[in-house]
């Protein structure tokens, strides 16, 4: 089994790294206060903080808090996280409020802080929830989001292979949970009999149970057992990371509700034999089994009883999506690391994700993003991440055949020679990729690019509509006409580059617009001639130049001379085009040097390329 | 100019009545100077020379004339127009071969104004030179004769920008009237 592995990787070079990344971004679109899409980076660092919403419940039955979502979701809001508890997290404009309120068990709407010490609800989730919605609103998120902190090893060959989960345990172990299973195995019939799990896409909704992994001594030593304050840690930090992919989504016009749920330590099914940070990372199917037997889930090995578990969740939650989440705890001074050196890691498509609670170097503030990354595993997101020697991706194949998308931001050098992208995937970073993005299952939004040109040339790509992965850029190159050259780009594109650049943020139109050249006069000849009488005498700047047979096709009606001083320019003379095509400066300094330019003048006026002339 | 040209004519009758003779003539000069000839050319001088006798083969004599010409700029060919008046004195030495018939070689002094106008600017000026000449008279009455002669003369004018000479050589005739 591959899962994490305790590297000799420079710390400090990484956390270097990760910070740095995590600043990168790419523009897309946020909600702002009031739920409404703006034009802002959807990677910029904590977007889902914008109008960040705690909703209060009168009931906290499943059935009612589902209900309650669906209202406020049918009213314009966005719903993150719910669980059986008198709160849900989301995203609510408040021009809607007032119509909500009252409604379907919503007791009201908030923005602010809660005082928890007036809050009427002292169930354990309620809390967590009304927690984390005000260090959010207090801005202490953001402030730990943005104080330097050391980032821990690489997420080392955490992807694991989708196992296979033998139907018969499965149904063994539901035998009594009174769980639809035909539906299940319709599926995997249409799957070609693999088991598609219980994440195939990230939409929807979606359950998650976290597991807080505790021993009674029994085999191991109880050396470690979990604290309340560690245990809300892990809560708040879940909190986020699903909240984090559900903000994603609706960037992608998806929706993605998260319904956790937590099995809390002191609960006797969680307590087993092992304690799971004395044995390494492929031992847990010790604990593991043995907290699903605790549960009733006893058939077949731990894949068996933890899809048994996540298919009666996600029938519990009448969600569409279920998966579990391990947590070990593992408090200084034990080691961050199982003996073998993993520390977190998650099978691609579930059942489940397994964490620690102090994860190598990490932070316990990054909880959070690495659930977040081991979330998008449990829905076929591949790892971007890559360190010669110790695995991640090691080319732009895609990592599983389920979902076969491109895994086109690899960082390794076959796949992205000159660097990938930031992307939660990669460095646990707070952005997203589209490769991610379709992994997942979203489809990222197409945009389209309308390409125009004006009389002169055209581009390339040739004019058209062209469709595009939304936040793609573009390059459109001009190609003028003989005799033509770029003026300028028109529509969502400005300047007089070429090529330019266009990123695909919205339907975009773009227009080349051309312009015949107006050559500069031919053979223009610049000479300082005397001119005098008997007794007196002046030098005279003479300078000659014959019509340019390139503009023989134009009406080109004078021309103008201008001198050159310095950075000046200044218009000394026309010469009309019928006329002798000379000019002359009279009285100039003998020793002196002037330089001069012609430019030809068309009838609309406008001026031609100049052709210059220097006079000893 | 013209008021100078007025005043010299009627000081040179006045001066010829009473002291000897007054010659009128025309000559045609043509100039020494390329650059005067390239720009103007030589032309025709209206003048007179007054004389009078101090001794039986010798004669003092005083003269002016006056030369007018446009002419080209050297580039622009734009019109150029140049005026002299020289002013000459010297003595002339005449060989009385009979009573009627007296050749001459005379020699002299002038000054020669020098005023010039066109497009690059107006300048006048002046400069001091030599001329000398030899002719023959030929008397036709007690108090009328015929003059020719040929002369050349030098005369180094600084201009503006440049130096030139406007003297040359002259071919002329003249009328003259003996008190």
């Amino acid at each position: 089994m591959n899962i994490y592995r305790h590297v000799g990787f420079s710390r400090k070079t990484l956390a270097f790294l990760v910070l740095v990344l995590c600043f990168a971004n790419f523009p897309l679109f946020s909600l702002n206060k009031n739920g409404a899409k703006q034009s802002v980076d959807i990677n910029a660092p904590m977007s889902w903080i914008q109008g960040y919403t705690l909703i209060l419940l009168k009931e906290s039955d499943i059935r009612s808090v589902n209900e309650a979502k669906d209202f406020v979701v049918s009213e314009g809001g966005s719903i993150a996280v719910i669980s059986d508890a008198h709160a849900m997290l989301g995203w609510v404009p408040p021009s809607v409020v007032d119509r909500i309120v009252g409604k379907h068990g919503i007791e009201s709407v908030h923005y602010e802080p809660v005082d928890t010490e007036t809050l009427k609800y002292g169930d354990d989730t309620t809390r967590t929830f009304v927690r984390f919605f005000n260090s959010a609103a207090s801005g202490e998120i953001e402030r730990q989001y943005s104080s330097p902190r050391k980032a821990g090893d690489p997420l080392i060959r955490d992807a694991l292979e989708h196992p296979f989960a033998d139907p018969r345990s499965v149904v063994a172990n539901l035998a009594d949970k009174h769980v639809d299973w035909d539906a299940d195995l319709a599926r995997t019939a249409n799957n070609g009999g693999i088991f598609p799990g219980y994440s195939d896409s990230m939409t929807g909704t979606i359950a998650c149970m976290i597991f807080f992994v505790e021993s009674n001594g029994s085999y191991d030593p109880d050396t470690y057992s979990w604290t309340t304050p560690a245990v809300d840690q892990v809560k708040a930090q879940c909190v986020l990371g699903a909240t984090w992919w559900s903000n994603k989504a609706s960037y992608y016009n998806k929706t993605a509700t998260f319904y956790l749920s937590y099995t809390n330590p002191d609960r006797t099914e969680m307590r087993q034999p092992y304690e799971p940070i004395l044995h390494p990372s492929t031992d847990d199917s010790l604990w593991i089994t043995a907290i699903m037997a605790n549960l009733g889930y006893s058939s077949g090995n731990k894949i068996a009883r933890v899809t048994a578990y996540d298919a009666y969740l996600k029938s519990y939650a009448n969600t569409q999506w279920a998966y579990s989440c391990f947590f070990a705890y593992n408090p200084s001074p034990a080691s961050n690391t199982f003996t073998d050196g993993y520390f977190s890691y998650a099978y691609l498509g579930g059942p489940y994700v397994h964490m620690l609670y102090r994860n190598d170097g990490w932070s316990l503030t990054d909880i959070g993003r690495i659930f977040s990354h081991e979330t998008g595993h449990i829905f076929w997101a591949c790892d971007e991440y890559y360190q010669a020697g110790y695995g991640g991706c090691t080319s732009c194949a895609a990592c599983s055949s389920y979902r076969p998308v491109t895994n086109g931001n690899c960082q390794h050098p076959s796949c992205n020679p000159t660097g990938s992208v930031p992307c939660i995937m990669r460095d646990n970073a707070d952005a997203i990729c589209n490769y991610t993005v379709q992994q997942v299952g979203w489809d990222v939004p197409l945009q389209t690019l309308t390409i125009q040109t004006g009389t002169g040339g055209t581009t390339n790509p040739t004019p058209g509509t062209y469709t595009y992965d939304r936040g793609s850029s573009v390059s459109v190159t001009a190609v003028a006409d003989n005799r033509y050259r770029l003026k300028n780009w028109s529509g969502d594109a400005s300047g007089s580059s070429n090529p330019v650049t266009v990123t695909l943020d919205s339907n975009k139109t773009v227009k080349a617009n051309f312009q015949r050249i107006i050559y500069p006069p031919a053979n223009v000849v610049g000479q300082k001639v005397l001119n005098r009488s008997l007794g007196q005498a002046e030098y005279i700047n003479v300078i000659t130049w014959e019509a340019n047979s390139n503009n023989s096709d134009l009406n080109i009606v004078n021309y103008k001379i201008y001198q050159i001083d310095g950075s000046t320019r200044t218009e000394v003379g026309t010469v009309a085009a019928t006329a002798e095509l000379k000019f002359m400066q009279r009285k100039v300094g003998k020793d002196t040097q002037y330089t001069f330019e012609i430019v030809a003048v068309n009838s609309e006026p406008r001026e031609g390329d100049a052709a210059s002339v220097i006079i000893h | 100019m013209k008021r100078i040209l007025v005043m010299g004519l009627m000081v040179f009758l006045a001066a010829g009545a009473a002291f000897g003779s007054i010659m009128l003539k025309v000559t045609s000069f043509s100039p020494a100077d390329a650059d005067f000839k390239s720009i103007y050319g030589g032309g025709m001088t209206y003048g007179g020379e007054l004389s009078f006798a101090a001794g039986k083969s010798l004669e003092f004599w005083i003269g002016a004339s006056y030369f007018s010409k446009t002419g080209k700029t050297s580039y622009t060919l734009e019109e150029t127009k140049l005026s002299l008046i020289p002013i000459s004195a010297g003595m002339k030495l005449k060989i009385m071969l009979s009573k009627s018939i007296s050749p001459y070689i005379a020699v002299g002094g002038e000054y020669v104004l020098y005023k010039e106008s066109n497009a690059i600017g107006d300048v006048s000026a002046g400069g001091f030179g030599f001329i000398g000449k030899g002719g023959l008279f030929v008397k036709v009455a007690d108090f009328f004769g015929i003059d020719a002669h040929v002369a050349y003369s030098s005369c180094s004018i600084k201009g503006v920008d440049f130096t030139f000479d406007v003297g040359g050589l002259e071919l002329g005739a003249g009328l003259v009237f003996i008190f």
